[in-house]
């Protein structure tokens, strides 16, 4: 499951990188991810656990309109399965809190019931426009969703290498009181964990006009990969 | 090699045989055999002392430098027994400037009226043939003009001692001439010659023999002291002098050389009115004649003469008329004193009439009770004139006023002005070297506040210059003289003490303001509150603390005054407070109550009577709170109200002892108690705070406490007694880690079919409560593996992860939990896979 992540995430990097060749014109899009290489938890209403989960990420100085953000999870207790709400919100690194409104929130969310490996869930925010340069959290919580049993948790896969260098990894353990999470300190890192394992997906804030030279340059690459494409030997016919 | 050429006299100084050239008798010897028995150090400088034993030998005969013999074979010096019966050697003890001392062992004996020679090398084929009775050794005769011999005989008491102060001549010993040999202890440099004649070739000297030096030929040198050189002046006395009609008067004559030696010779004395006075020529002894004065002069027998007035009078009379000489530094005062006397020489009651010359009038005034007033720098004729027209006078000496170094005063009233409810009477004089507030009901201080450091002592004398306060005349006060306290039956008491204040003639004369005295008994003054006052500076001289003193009077009984004159009120008690730092220390150093601790507080009220002086001054030793009391004053109010309370109140810190291991284990609960802590102050009941480093804290005598996490902890006891005064001690507890305790469970059981899932559930434990992230591995055993990090320990419900297997086999299941220490905790389950 993980090396699928990996894999899917190569393709989309490569997808990424092709959109950002041939459909600048009309918009660009820049996604930004770290791959999972471990996971942290656990994600619950549980008093063993933490309650709120977050990854900062920092808005691309020419994307700053976000599409969607992607996190992946596990069940952790052999229960029944976890609810929790997300939310975005801007993020006070130095006093690690979140600030502001809410910018935006999906609620009851199920999470993963699964045993054996990881769902990956992808949050579509359509068209968010944030401020470049701006770190903001990408927030779960379980604070609000009472009516959970106290087994019902799940693991967020993780990178416990420093993949992304605009952001990390932070839990909070505030129980049910969501304002806490606004006063200084309401946030900690944890040990071994950079970052969640995550995707976001972002759009150019205005139609980008490719220099001259770029088109040509551009045009000689797709060309280039056609036909590297199609002299590339094919396995199937060899057997 | 020169001669001896320049001895000059000093040994009578010393009390020793002397050869010297110049200089003072210090020596700097290194050697643990001073000259007054005690070990010396190399820097120190040590003076020769006179012979204390009872034994008398002479050093008579010092060869330091042979010529052609060196020096290790050929030194050597004599000593001379001038008594009636041979001396024993044995245990005697001889020694030099850095040398260490030699004991004489064996027979050596110095025969009545004879000679021995004591030789460094005794082979007479070596030392120039010389018949040595010891062998000083390693014992140097230096040659140089710093060394020095002494002999000391077994009981450590000083023989004879010699110093050389000038280089010694080679080739030629200095020998004792032979008249003089016998003055045990001859001081006289002039008693030593240089040898003549040889006795190896080479050398010369009477080694063992009477020595050839040529003979001193001045007359009764050896029992009559010091020859001096020509007679330069002549003092008569007494000058004057007074003698009653029929009876005696003997004069003296003293006669100096002109370096102020006193010396022999024939005196004269002649009265110049014999009709008044005659005097006998050779003994001067005068009678009186007739009233009226003659004058009496003394001549020596080089024509230099002396002279005396002498008066005749009749008993009762007034003859003479004496002024007390005195130096103060412009500014200041101080009171002066006329003595009549009569023909007898009986002091006589009077009253004088004072007067300054015409011509020194601009240098110094003086007031109908002789008080004088220093104008200008310079010197001034002073005249007392008696009641019968009898005067005497005396030259004063003004002194120029040296101001000192006033940036060596902290501030004199660090820990705040000492305030009461009536400041009508507080009326303060800020100088550099102390504030004084002025009570012009009382005609003194209030209080006297001022700083002391060891930066702040010199040599200056007491100018005992008591000066009216100008500032409290300027002011409109009455004023206060120092004649005012003359006969009054009382001391003029120093608050701030005139030896605290010696850095030059001004600094001193600060302290005989009368604003900085009170009227205090003689018992008192010169006493008890001296011998206090001298603890108090030592604090500051020689314990180098930094003292913040107030001090002042009380006074609780009716109002008396000195002399009944209503101007000066004498007081019931004088009190001093001193708080005395670490040096440079002030206010702003005490943060803490350990800070608070280490000063020094003391506090005195002493009554005001007769018959304390021999009492000790820690008898009355009292509170800060009572001298408030009795005061009326709030001392101290710059300090925090806390810890100003627990010091006036007299509260001693209490002491913060800490029981408790020093290691442990994270999740262990260790005991730690504070049940030694002690305090001074009977009936203080203790109170315990503890903080234990790692944010939490606890009350209590004993405690225990659990640490979440291994680490290093400062557990800190503060012990607090019943004034707030707090002492905290500090333990430092290494908590060591705590691996986790895992628990791996399968509700799947031990076989399970190809591709059918096989569930895993992890429970683990860490004692350590915040040795979070755990690192959880679950290794399937057959390449695969899942981790994840878990924040939370899982103690109940647990964590299950799920496992299918596409090979049949058996397989081992190995899961690992690993705390944020690095302690890593392993369990597994063999499964069996079935096709």
């Amino acid at each position: 499951m993980i090396s699928s992540t990996v894999r899917s995430m190569q393709n989309l990097f490569v997808i990424t990188a092709l959109c950002v060749s041939f459909s600048a014109r009309t918009h660009a899009q820049t996604t930004i991810g770290a791959a999972q290489t471990t996971s942290v938890g656990p994600f619950t209403r549980a008093a063993s656990g933490f309650q709120s989960f977050g990854q900062s990420f920092t808005v691309p100085t020419l994307a700053p309109r976000l599409s969607s953000f992607s996190l992946s999870f596990t069940n952790f207790f052999n229960g029944a399965a976890l609810k929790f709400d997300a939310y975005l919100y801007a993020f006070d690194a130095a006093n690690r809190r979140v600030t502001g409104s809410a910018l935006w929130n999906a609620l009851n969310i199920v999470g993963s019931s699964n045993d054996f490996g990881f769902d990956t869930r992808t949050f579509a925010m359509g068209d968010l426009t944030l401020s470049p340069g701006t770190l903001y959290l990408f927030l779960l919580t379980a604070s609000n969703q009472s009516g959970v049993p106290t087994d019902a948790a799940n693991l967020v896969g993780a990178n416990d290498a420093d993949a992304y260098a605009g952001g990390s990894f932070w839990i909070s353990s505030n129980g049910a009181n969501t304002a806490a999470l606004f006063t200084a300190g309401a946030f900690s890192p944890v040990d071994g964990v950079s970052d969640a394992s995550f995707s976001a997906t972002f759009l150019a804030s205005q139609q980008v006009v490719p220099e001259p030279s770029v088109l040509w340059l551009s045009g000689f690459g797709v060309t280039v990969l056609l036909l590297f494409m199609r002299l590339r030997p094919r396995s199937g016919s060899q057997k | 090699m020169p001669m001896f050429q320049s001895l000059l006299l000093r040994s009578r100084l010393c009390g020793v045989a002397v050869l010297a050239l110049t200089g003072a008798c210090s020596r700097t010897p290194e050697t643990v055999l001073s000259p007054n028995g005690q070990a010396v150090s190399p820097s120190g400088t040590q003076a020769l002392a006179a012979p204390t034993s009872t034994t008398r030998l002479v050093i008579s005969e010092v060869m330091a430098d042979p010529a052609t013999i060196s020096d290790a074979n050929g030194e050597w010096f004599e000593l001379h027994n001038p008594g009636a019966a041979s001396v024993s050697l044995s245990g005697f003890q001889i020694g030099s400037a850095n040398d260490a001392a030699v004991t004489i062992t064996g027979a050596v004996n110095v025969p009545a009226g004879g000679y021995i020679v004591l030789a460094k090398n005794s082979d007479s084929a070596l030392n120039g043939g010389l018949n040595a009775a010891f062998s000083f050794g390693a014992l140097n005769l230096a040659n140089n003009a710093t060394d020095w011999l002494i002999i000391r005989d077994n009981v450590g008491a000083l023989v004879d001692s010699v110093s050389w102060g000038a280089v010694p001549p080679t080739g030629a010993s200095r020998a004792k001439r032979a008249m003089l040999i016998d003055c045990t202890p001859m001081n006289d440099a002039r008693a030593w010659g240089t040898a003549t004649n040889s006795y190896v070739a080479t050398n010369r000297g009477t080694p063992g023999a009477a020595n050839d030096v040529a003979d001193y030929t001045a007359p009764d040198l050896c029992g009559g002291g010091v020859p001096g050189g020509p007679v330069a002046t002549v003092a008569v006395a007494p000058n004057p002098a007074s003698v009653a009609l029929g009876a005696t008067r003997a004069f003296t004559a003293t006669p100096r050389d002109a370096a102020g030696t006193t010396v022999t010779t024939t005196i004269t004395w002649l009265s110049s009115d014999p009709t008044k006075a005659t005097i006998d020529a050779t003994s001067g002894i005068a009678t009186g004649i007739a009233l009226g004065a003659t004058t009496i002069t003394a001549t020596a027998a080089n024509g230099v003469t002396g002279t005396s007035v002498l008066t005749v009078a009749s008993a009762g009379d007034i003859a003479t008329v004496t002024v007390g000489a005195a130096s103060i530094p412009a500014g200041f005062q101080t009171q002066i004193f006329g003595t009549a006397r009569d023909g007898g020489g009986a002091a006589v009651a009077t009253s004088f009439t004072w007067a300054i010359d015409a011509a020194d009038a601009s240098r110094l005034s003086i007031d109908a009770n002789g008080v004088i007033t220093g104008l200008a720098a310079g010197t001034a004729r002073v005249t007392a004139t008696a009641l019968n027209g009898v005067s005497g006078s005396a030259v004063i000496t003004i002194e120029t006023p040296v101001p000192g170094n006033v940036s060596v005063y902290g501030n004199a009233v660090e820990f705040g002005t000492p305030t009461d409810a009536n400041s009508a009477d507080d009326f303060i004089i800020a100088r550099p070297q102390a504030v004084v507030s002025y009570n012009r009901n009382t005609g003194g201080p209030n209080w006297v506040a001022y700083n002391l450091d060891a930066a702040q002592f010199g040599s200056e004398d007491r100018c005992n210059c008591f000066t009216s306060d100008p500032a409290a005349v300027a002011a409109g006060f009455p004023v206060i003289r120092t004649s005012d306290y003359t006969n009054g039956g009382f001391d003029r008491g120093h608050m701030m003490r005139s030896a605290d204040r010696t850095l030059t003639n001004l600094e001193n004369a600060t302290t005989f303001y009368l604003s900085n005295v009170v009227p205090q008994t003689a018992d008192l003054n010169q006493g008890v509150w001296a011998s206090q006052e001298i603890f108090i500076a030592d604090l500051a001289r020689v314990s180098n603390k930094e003292l913040y003193i107030i001090t002042g009077p009380a006074f609780t009984g009716s109002a008396r005054t000195i002399k009944d004159e209503g101007k000066i009120r004498i007081p019931d008690f004088t009190w001093k407070i001193v708080i005395a730092l670490e040096r440079n220390k002030g206010l702003a150093d005490i943060t803490t109550w350990d800070d608070l601790a280490i000063a020094q507080v003391i506090a005195v009220n002493m009554p005001n009577i007769a018959g304390i002086r021999n009492a000790n001054w820690r008898d009355y030793q009292v509170s800060i709170d009572s001298l408030e009391a009795l005061t009326g004053y709030d001392f101290l109010a710059l300090l925090p109200d806390a810890y100003e309370a627990a010091i006036e109140s007299g509260d001693k810190p209490p002491v913060a002892n800490l029981s408790g291991p020093s290691s442990g284990v994270e999740g262990q609960a260790l005991a730690f108690n504070g049940l030694s802590s002690t305090d001074p102050d009977a009936g203080d009941v203790l109170s315990y705070r503890w903080t234990f480093g790692d944010g939490t804290s606890g009350v209590g005598a004993s405690v225990a406490k659990t640490f979440a996490d291994n680490g290093a902890y400062a557990v800190k006891l503060t012990v607090t007694d019943r004034a707030g005064w707090e002492h905290t001690t500090t333990q430092t507890v290494t908590v060591s880690n705590a691996a986790p305790v895992v628990t791996l469970a399968s509700t799947s059981g031990t076989t399970v079919s190809v591709n059918a899932g096989w569930l895993a559930q992890l429970r683990f434990t860490d004692a350590g409560t915040n040795d979070g992230s755990w690192r959880v591995k679950f290794d399937w055993g057959d390449g695969t593996n899942f981790s994840t990090v878990l924040t939370a320990q899982v103690s109940t419900t647990p964590l299950q992860r799920g496992k299918s297997w596409a090979t049949p086999g058996a397989y081992t299941v190995v899961v690992s939990v690993t705390d944020k220490d690095g302690a890593t905790t392993s369990q597994q389950l063999s499964v069996t896979v079935t096709p």
